[in-house]
């Protein structure tokens, strides 16, 4: 599903520039559960943006589901990641201004799916994750798990082949850390891949293959 | 504290510069223009305390005389006070005693004896028998710096006029009693006379503070005033002296243009406000857990209020003493009684705005503080977010302001185009310029002067004609009569036929002579439907009985107390004045039908020359001048001779003004509108990269955060549009006849959406391009 070829990115400030990813070349498959670990500032993060199709590399080559993407535009990356790629953040990342069921119907509503399928979709994943009590909410309404719980469903809601969490338990009391990372299990024994950063043994213990990364290289 | 509150404010009003410059230039405007605005409200109030008495004799309106007057002057009727009675001005001829050869020619006004007892008058403002007041310019003319008071004057006939009813003693000598100094008319050279009770007058007078028209009406009903000619009683309707509909029409345009400027001001002013408390919502409860209280979080606030208005107050204030001469000399040349405002009473109407504007932001600031005051901050972060609804509700009322403007600038031009000389449709310009218009002004030897004219080398065609004045005393709805039918007329002009000639207006049938004066001519709309009358044989009659009858009989010198036959000799396009002044001056309603009577000498002469090609237009006004010099002493001025061209233009000039003026607001209206739409675009480009990214990241295209970011003003842009529209219709059918059409006006309004539209786009796309090229990954890196 995914295979990069020393991928390198770069990040310039005014007067410095650091670089991210030196050289990094993996391969995950359909349906793998990739955890990547390693310290602050090694590059993980960068890595799963490029990975998700967010950001370009500086160097290197990458082909999503067969597709040379290095060199993508804005446009074109956001029309591939579009109900392919679910993302799951460690600030959650909901807006504000939109209620829990807004919130996870966007993807939808961004993909053209008519009003009635996305109400489906949508109380579906509610009803799943438990959070149908919580629909019309505002995010600050709710707590650390129920607000990982919405974004979790938005990422899921649109059935995508590539879920991408960066640190999905790092704002999360070890109760609701492992009902997100059993969540994630589930998705993924459905046929979901699933890439999690992550700096929890605990976490990365849930990943078959688990990718060691330091100063923007696997190690 | 305090300087802390201060640092503070100012740091918060710097940190959103743009939102600041905006609602400071908004509220600034729109104070400037409120102040201005309500002073003419004001003047409009004092204008209507004016009101006028209109006696009503077979049901025709007339002016009062003798007896009738006195009447009214010492009846002491309760609700009214400064009773003043005029005449319509005539012209005179006068002179100091010993100076004869240094004649003036000057407009006489008869008044009754208290007319200036309310004025400012220097010397007596009473006038007894033998005594005038004469108006400050004369003075000034006449005698220079030296005092006229106890000066005496000859005033003497003139040709053409009949003063021997203005005055009981012709050519004996007046004593000057007092100067008039800012008189209503602000005539150029006026001397007031005692009126006698042969004058017919205008009555007027100021109603008492607390009294209302109908209520004084009632009292007048119930009063016994008689008609001095038959002794039966007196019907006398009051009616407000306000009702010049082209002073007021200039006014309404003026004030309901500032007016808009200031709410688009105001509103911007809130929404800056409330966008501001709603922002630092958790600002403020963090500022409690830290230990403020209720009272410091509303010092903190109203400190930033303060300054923001103290900044409004001191631009307005610099804005408002840049200009306050300026338009306080064009309302006083152009509102008839104007009597002036000072630049305090524009000041006092800021400052109490100011104060109103200061309340409600302490309102608001007690609400907020009130609302936050028991929270917790955790309780703040878990409450619903603000909508923004009243941000859009504010915003398409700026929205709607600026649909107005841009309609009604169309509406201006377009009547403008309307409103025009009819000449123009006849004459180009450089044809306009070739034909020299003379009044008569005034002189002494017309007659002789008038011929010599006509003999001149460079003169190649002339015509004498009365179109102004017979226009001016235009009646409307008047019947000229085929057998025992009638046909409505609303113009009657008249004069030497030769004018349509000259001016090239089309007319079929044949050109009479001017002596001919048992011819007339009529337009189109009244041949045909004469035409479609049994027994028209070409001639049409006016009856006696007619009002009609009476203005010719009044003005034309048409045989009296009998039927009257005319010739139709020809049918004309229309009857032109050559002043666009037609329409302005005497109500909207399109001149259906249209009579011009041949008359050889009308009393009051305006003459037409066209100059031969090839003769310097220069040289022929030289010419002119050498003519009109031989009978006007030197101490009399000789006017610049005009072509019908400055006469057009110089008409034209004063409508344009006022258009220069609404167009120059309605564009301070726009750029507010325009700033305060980008202002607000690129505080949610700073604020919405966060949201834009989470967007992106869950799919969105960079359209669909283009329609994301536009959509929401575009939406309440068209409901805003549609709402005005659809209400700017429904009243337009009233002033459709001065302007554009229903239907045309409805079309103009797809433009000026599709206009408006494209120049916010055009404005806020530097922005929205921001917006839209968020990087999601660099967003949420930063977040």
């Amino acid at each position: 599903m995914i295979k990069t070829e020393a991928i390198k990115k770069n990040f310039t400030t005014e007067d410095v520039e650091t670089r991210a990813l030196n050289g990094v070349t993996l391969q995950v498959q359909q349906g793998d559960f990739v955890a990547i670990m390693g310290p602050s500032g090694c590059g993980k993060s960068t890595l799963l943006n490029v990975l998700g199709l967010l950001d370009n590399p500086t160097e290197g080559k990458y082909w999503f589901k067969g597709i040379d993407v290095a060199e993508f535009t804005e446009d074109k990356r956001t029309s591939l990641r579009k109900g392919t790629i679910g993302f799951v953040f460690q600030s959650f990342n909901l807006i504000d201004d939109l209620t829990v069921y807004e919130n996870i119907e966007l993807p939808l509503l961004y993909m053209g799916i008519p009003k009635q399928e996305r109400q489906k979709r949508v109380n579906a994943i509610m009803e799943r994750l438990d959070i149908v009590h919580r629909a019309k909410y505002f995010p600050q309404q709710l707590s650390g798990g129920q607000q990982q719980r919405v974004a979790v469903a938005r990422a899921v809601v649109t059935n995508p082949e590539l879920i991408l969490a960066d640190e999905p338990t790092g704002n999360l009391d070890s109760k609701n850390g492992l009902e997100v990372m059993e969540l994630l299990r589930q998705l993924n024994l459905e046929g979901t891949t699933i890439i999690i950063v992550t700096h929890s043994q605990r976490d990365a213990a849930y990943a078959n293959r688990v990718i060691n990364l330091f100063d923007g290289k696997i190690i | 504290m305090l300087l802390h509150y201060i640092k503070i404010a100012v740091r918060q009003l710097l940190k959103y510069k743009l939102h600041t410059a905006v609602s400071l230039l908004c509220m600034s405007l729109g104070l400037v223009l409120f102040g201005f605005v309500d002073s003419l409200f004001e003047l409009d109030k004092e204008l209507t305390r004016i009101i006028d008495f209109m006696p009503q004799k077979d049901g025709n309106t007339y002016m009062l005389q003798g007896e009738e007057i006195e009447q009214i002057l010492n009846a002491d009727i309760e609700g009214l006070e400064d009773i003043k009675a005029s005449s319509v001005s005539g012209y005179a001829k006068c002179y100091e005693v010993g100076k004869e050869d240094e004649p003036y020619i000057v407009s006489i006004i008869p008044v009754n004896s208290q007319y200036f007892s309310n004025a400012s008058v220097v010397g007596s403002k009473t006038l007894n028998k033998g005594e005038i007041i004469i108006n400050e310019k004369l003075a000034k003319r006449m005698y220079g710096d030296d005092s006229p008071i106890g000066k005496q004057l000859v005033i003497t006939k003139r040709e053409f006029l009949e003063i021997d009813q203005y005055l009981e003693y012709i050519d004996i000598s007046y004593t000057i009693v007092g100067v008039a100094k800012n008189e209503l008319r602000n005539n150029d050279r006026t001397i007031y006379v005692p009126f006698n009770e042969n004058v017919a007058c205008m009555v007027s007078a100021t109603l008492s503070k607390g009294y209302r028209l109908k209520d004084v009406q009632k009292t007048l009903d119930k009063m016994q005033i008689f008609r001095s000619e038959t002794g039966e009683p007196l019907k006398i309707n009051l009616v407000s002296a306000v009702n010049y509909s082209a002073d007021l029409f200039s006014r309404i345009i003026l004030s309901f243009f500032a007016l808009l400027i200031f709410i688009t001001g105001v509103v911007g002013f809130m929404r800056f406000f409330i966008q501001m408390l709603d922002t630092r919502h958790r600002e403020l409860v963090l500022r409690k857990c830290v230990g403020s209280n209720n009272k410091g979080l509303n010092l903190l606030l109203a400190t930033e209020v303060v300054i923001m208005l103290s900044l409004v107050f001191i631009f307005s204030t610099v804005i408002t003493e840049l200009l306050y001469n300026s338009i306080n000399d064009y309302s006083f040349n152009n509102v008839w009684g104007y009597f002036g405002f000072t630049f305090a009473d524009v000041i006092k109407r800021q400052v109490i705005v100011i104060i109103f504007a200061l309340v409600f932001c302490l309102l608001i600031i007690l609400f907020y503080v009130r609302r936050i005051g028991g929270k917790t901050v955790l309780k703040v972060m878990k409450s619903k977010p603000h909508t923004n609804k009243k941000h859009y509700v504010l915003l398409s009322m700026q929205f709607a302001v600026s649909v107005i403007f841009c309609v009604l600038i169309g509406a201006s031009l377009y009547s403008i185009k309307i409103n025009s000389s009819p000449v123009k449709k006849y004459l180009s310009l450089e044809e306009m310029d070739r034909i020299i218009y003379v009044d008569w002004n005034g002189v002494e030897h017309w007659d002789e002067i008038r011929a010599e004219l006509e003999q001149l080398p460079e003169v190649e065609n002339s015509c004498v004609l009365q179109i102004e004045e017979i226009v001016k005393q235009r009646y409307n709805f008047r019947e000229i009569l085929v057998g025992s039918d009638t046909i409505t007329i609303q113009d009657v002009s008249a004069g030497d036929p030769r004018y349509f000639e000259l001016l090239n207006i089309p007319m079929e049938g044949k050109l009479v002579k001017p002596e001919q004066n048992n011819y007339v001519y009529v337009n189109r709309a009244i041949y045909d439907e004469l035409s479609k009358l049994s027994g028209f044989d070409g001639t049409i009659q006016v009856s006696n009985s007619s009002e009609l009858y009476y203005r010719l009989y009044e003005d034309i010198n048409i045989d009296s107390y009998s039927f009257t036959t005319l010739q139709i000799a020809g049918v004309i396009d229309v009857n032109p004045g050559v002043t666009p002044s037609y329409f302005i001056d005497y109500g909207f309603n399109e001149v259906k039908g249209v009579m011009f009577k041949v008359q050889e000498s009308p009393n009051a002469n305006t003459c037409l020359y066209k100059i031969k090609d090839g003769v310097d237009i220069e040289d022929a006004k030289k010419s002119f001048e050498s003519v009109y010099r031989k009978y006007i002493p030197k101490s009399m001025d000789i006017a610049p001779f005009q072509t019908v061209k400055d006469v057009v233009l110089s008409r034209e000039e004063s409508i344009k003004s006022l258009l220069l003026v609404s167009i120059s607001l309605a564009f301070i209206s726009l750029v507010m509108l325009v700033l305060s739409v980008y202002s607000t675009i690129a505080l949610d480009a700073a604020r919405r990269q966060k949201e834009v990214a989470i967007r992106k990241i869950n799919g969105a295209s960079r359209q669909d955060i283009l329609m994301q970011t536009i959509k929401p003003y575009l939406k309440t842009y068209t409901m805003t549009f549609i709402v005005v529209y659809i209400a700017m219709l429904s009243v337009w059918g009233n002033v459709s006849d001065v302007s554009m059409p229903v239907l045309l006006v409805t079309l103009y309004g797809i433009v000026v959406y599709l206009f408006t539209t494209g120049l916010v786009a055009l404005t806020i796309w530097k922005e929205v391009k921001t917006i839209m090229l968020v990087n999601p990954a660099d967003a949420i890196r930063r977040e």
